[in-house]
């Protein structure tokens, strides 16, 4: 009898136990509650432009800044040479062009008007009072540093007025008008920096576009610690923020900064020579032929010179020269 | 059952004679127990005695401690369905401060009114649901330090953005880039950590409901053992009844049927308010976060002018997750979510054909016809069906956790008083055979 209770105790122990252990199972976890397990939504994050840094080996050619020869004379608008690129634009009633919409000077929103404007846009307005007779006829999109390429190459826009240094590695994939600004590379430092350029920067941290050539530049210091951002308005912020030492950049984007913070400063004499082009895709060599007539023309009749003084007088002193256009390129 | 009891109970001494054998024996166990001698009838009826108050105590401790550890679950599972809403809250509360933020650069310089109480609003609900996650934090205590670390600081890049904004620098988108990216990139994972926690801790809680099975086990082994101790007891004594383990018989038959089924109901609740309540909930509240994300992507689509197509791929996903979701629930949200991207449809098209001011002009409108307004009816519907169905989830959950604690007591009252029948029944054979 004794015999029998223990196996017995021992049986309902271990129904208890089993029981206690079904009682402990759980109907459905959290994620069943929330769902799908795969609420993880891609973040495919839209911000992260693709920025293309090029091959490593530099690409040369007997002289960068030649383009193609302009036309004999400019067009009225309503007699553009049918079946051209530029008909063609005429047709579609927008010229798509790429810009910058926060370098300021060159080209930025005007948070006040919300237009964007500046001296790259100027030079797009005279393009399209070219095509349409009405300077207005732009449709922006705003592009990244790295995206200017690929946009010229993908055929999205017609024209790219960004900075755009004119380089030969470029030509490869897109052709350039005639050299319309010179700019060249210079170094923003904090008020009351001894630094006078990138050499008495060792160690320090600086910031540079990603897919300029300004970054590709910066490269050749080794010493200084580059910190590659989006866009140029990105490296001011950082700057701003204490987290880089200092910029470099063109000595007209640079400019900007210094117009909207008064403890930057700009110095040294310029490192590199920046000739800017506006981009066309490449097969459209009879756009760029247009674009070169009209870059001649403005600075011709003292355009060049008025939309200089409207952006660039006042903080890089009056109207230099305008550069001298080179053509003679054969496709 | 009948047959074979007798059979193990032959050697026991007529009932007839108890005096004398009961004096005969106090020393016998002990002795006896080597051999396995049959025991004596008075230590049978000790055992009988003891085994079914044992029995009945077990019973009634068992059953407090299942159903009280049923209640506790509960009402932890409606604490913790609390925290998975309000971390919902918080992510919402997020968005909707960025929504506005950028919503309003796109206006210029000076922000409109309107768009500054929207955000203000915001990060105030932000603040608030974040103090109120980290009073219950236990393993995400950090996560929400961060977070706490991270609102101040994507306020301040806020700031940063506005001030330059008003002098006109450009600088100023610069500033507000930084504080989406702080949201999107970290704010949000930080945020979908300590949801996950938190659902996971709710899941484990609404699961500690069913423990009915058990009670119901609990009660079935006690009568098996009550019912083969009456029939020992019946053929010893050659009587029928024995009314007090009748009495405890009847006592845990009804009483635990009755707690059983309290535990079960309780559980059934549980399950209930779980799946038609909390789920739904959680869904629109998922559904109302993947519209402040899509509200943020529609703004970026202009500020990126020209480049928001990579921003309005977001947008529809977002849009057609919380479309889903939403079109489970009925009601009339599906609607106003439909009515919001209908008028977000139209910002496109003006801004694809390419007239951005017009595009940028109705995207930030007040206007009663426009997507903000759109947005902010389906925005508020929203929250006050969240708010309903939390309130649903809490209220229904503590129905269930009262049932759970009332079949805690009758559990432990019945078994008790089951015990004392069961002692006091057969106070009377123990006196015989003393």
């Amino acid at each position: 009898m004794r015999a029998t209770t223990t196996r017995r105790g021992l049986a309902v122990g271990a129904a208890f136990a089993l029981l206690l252990g079904l009682g402990a199972c759980s109907g459905g976890s959290g994620a069943d509650d929330l769902g799908q397990a795969a609420e993880e939504t891609a973040t495919d994050e839209p911000t992260q432009e693709p920025t293309d840094t090029g091959p490593s080996t530099p690409v040369t050619c007997d002289d960068p800044v030649a383009s193609y020869a302009p036309l004999e004379a400019l067009p009225a608008p309503d007699a553009l040479p049918s079946g051209s690129t530029m008909a063609q634009i005429r047709e579609r009633g927008t010229l798509v062009v790429g810009v910058s919409a926060d370098t300021l000077l060159l080209g930025s929103r005007n948070p006040f008007t919300g237009a964007i404007e500046g001296f790259d846009i100027d030079m797009l307005h005279e393009i399209s009072r070219a095509i349409f007779g009405d300077p207005d006829r732009l449709q922006f999109r705003v592009i990244t540093s790295g995206q200017r390429l690929q946009v010229l190459e993908s055929g999205e826009v017609d024209l790219v007025a960004r900075a755009f240094t004119i380089t030969c590695e470029r030509w490869e994939s897109i052709a350039f008008s005639a050299e319309y600004y010179h700019a060249g590379q210079k170094v923003l430092v904090a008020e009351g920096s001894e630094a006078q350029g990138l050499e008495d920067l060792a160690g320090q941290r600086v910031c540079a576009p990603a897919g300029t050539t300004t970054l590709t530049r910066l490269e050749e210091y080794p010493e200084v610690e580059a910190v590659p951002a989006p866009t140029h308005s990105q490296c001011l912020a950082l700057f701003q923020q204490g987290q880089v030492d200092a910029i470099t950049g063109d000595d007209t984007i640079l400019a900007g900064f210094a117009a909207q913070d008064p403890y930057a400063v700009v110095v040294g004499e310029p490192i590199s020579d920046e000739p800017y082009g506006i981009g066309v895709p490449a097969a459209n060599t009879d756009m760029v032929q247009f674009v070169n007539t009209v870059l001649a023309q403005i600075v011709a009749d003292g355009t060049w010179v008025e939309i200089y003084q409207r952006w660039l007088g006042e903080p890089l002193g009056p109207a230099p020269e305008p550069p001298v256009p080179v053509y003679g390129r054969t496709a | 059952m009948t047959s074979t009891a007798p059979a193990s109970a032959q050697q026991a001494t007529p009932p007839q004679q108890p005096a004398g054998q009961v004096a005969l024996q106090p020393p016998a166990p002990v002795a006896q127990q080597q051999q396995r001698p049959p025991a004596t009838s008075a230590q049978r009826i000790m055992q009988i005695s003891v085994v079914t108050v044992v029995v009945a105590l077990l019973v009634a401790a068992l059953g407090f401690v299942l159903a009280l550890n049923q209640a506790a679950g509960l009402d932890r599972a409606g604490a913790r369905a609390d925290r998975v809403l309000t971390v919902m809250a918080v992510r919402s509360a997020v968005l909707d401060a960025d929504g506005a933020a950028t919503n309003a650069f796109l206006v210029g310089g000076l922000e409109p009114q309107p768009r500054r109480v929207v955000y203000d609003e915001a990060i105030a609900a932000a603040a608030a649901g974040l103090a109120e996650l980290a009073e219950g934090a236990d393993a995400d205590a950090e996560l929400i330090a961060n977070l706490n670390a991270d609102l101040t600081r994507y306020t301040s890049l806020v700031e940063a953005a506005r001030v330059n904004n008003r002098q006109g620098f450009p600088v100023g988108a610069a500033y507000l880039d930084q504080a989406s990216t702080l949201v999107r990139e970290e704010m949000l994972a930080d945020l979908d950590a300590v949801l996950s926690m938190a659902a996971d801790d709710a899941a484990s809680d609404f699961g500690v409901g069913n423990l009915s099975y058990v009670v119901v086990l609990v009660v079935v082994v006690a009568l098996v053992v009550l019912i083969v101790c009456q029939v020992r007891l019946a053929a010893m004594t050659r009587r029928r009844l024995n009314p007090g383990l009748a009495l405890a018989t009847v006592l845990l038959v009804v009483a635990f049927a009755a707690g059983a089924m309290g535990a079960r109901s309780s559980a059934e609740t549980a399950a209930a308010v779980r799946t038609e309540d909390y789920r739904p909930t959680l869904a629109v509240a998922q559904a109302s976060v993947l519209a402040a994300e899509a509200r943020t992507l529609e703004s970026f689509t202009l500020i990126k002018r020209g480049s928001g197509a990579a921003f309005e791929e977001a947008f529809v996903e977002r849009t057609e997750a919380a479309a889903a979701l939403l079109e489970e629930q009925g009601g009339d949200l599906p609607e106003l979510l439909q009515t919001w991207l209908d008028r977000h449809a139209e910002i496109r098209e003006l801004d694809d054909s390419g007239d951005w001011d017009g595009a940028v002009a109705l995207a930030v409108t007040d206007d009663e016809s426009g997507p903000s307004a759109a947005y902010t009816q389906l925005v508020e519907a929203a929250a006050a069906e969240i708010g309903a169905g939390s309130q649903d989830v809490t209220n229904e959950l503590s129905d269930a956790v009262t049932q759970a604690r009332l079949a805690a007591w009758v559990l432990l009252i019945t078994g008790i008083v089951a015990a004392i029948a069961c002692w006091r029944g057969l106070a009377a054979r123990r006196e015989e055979y003393r």
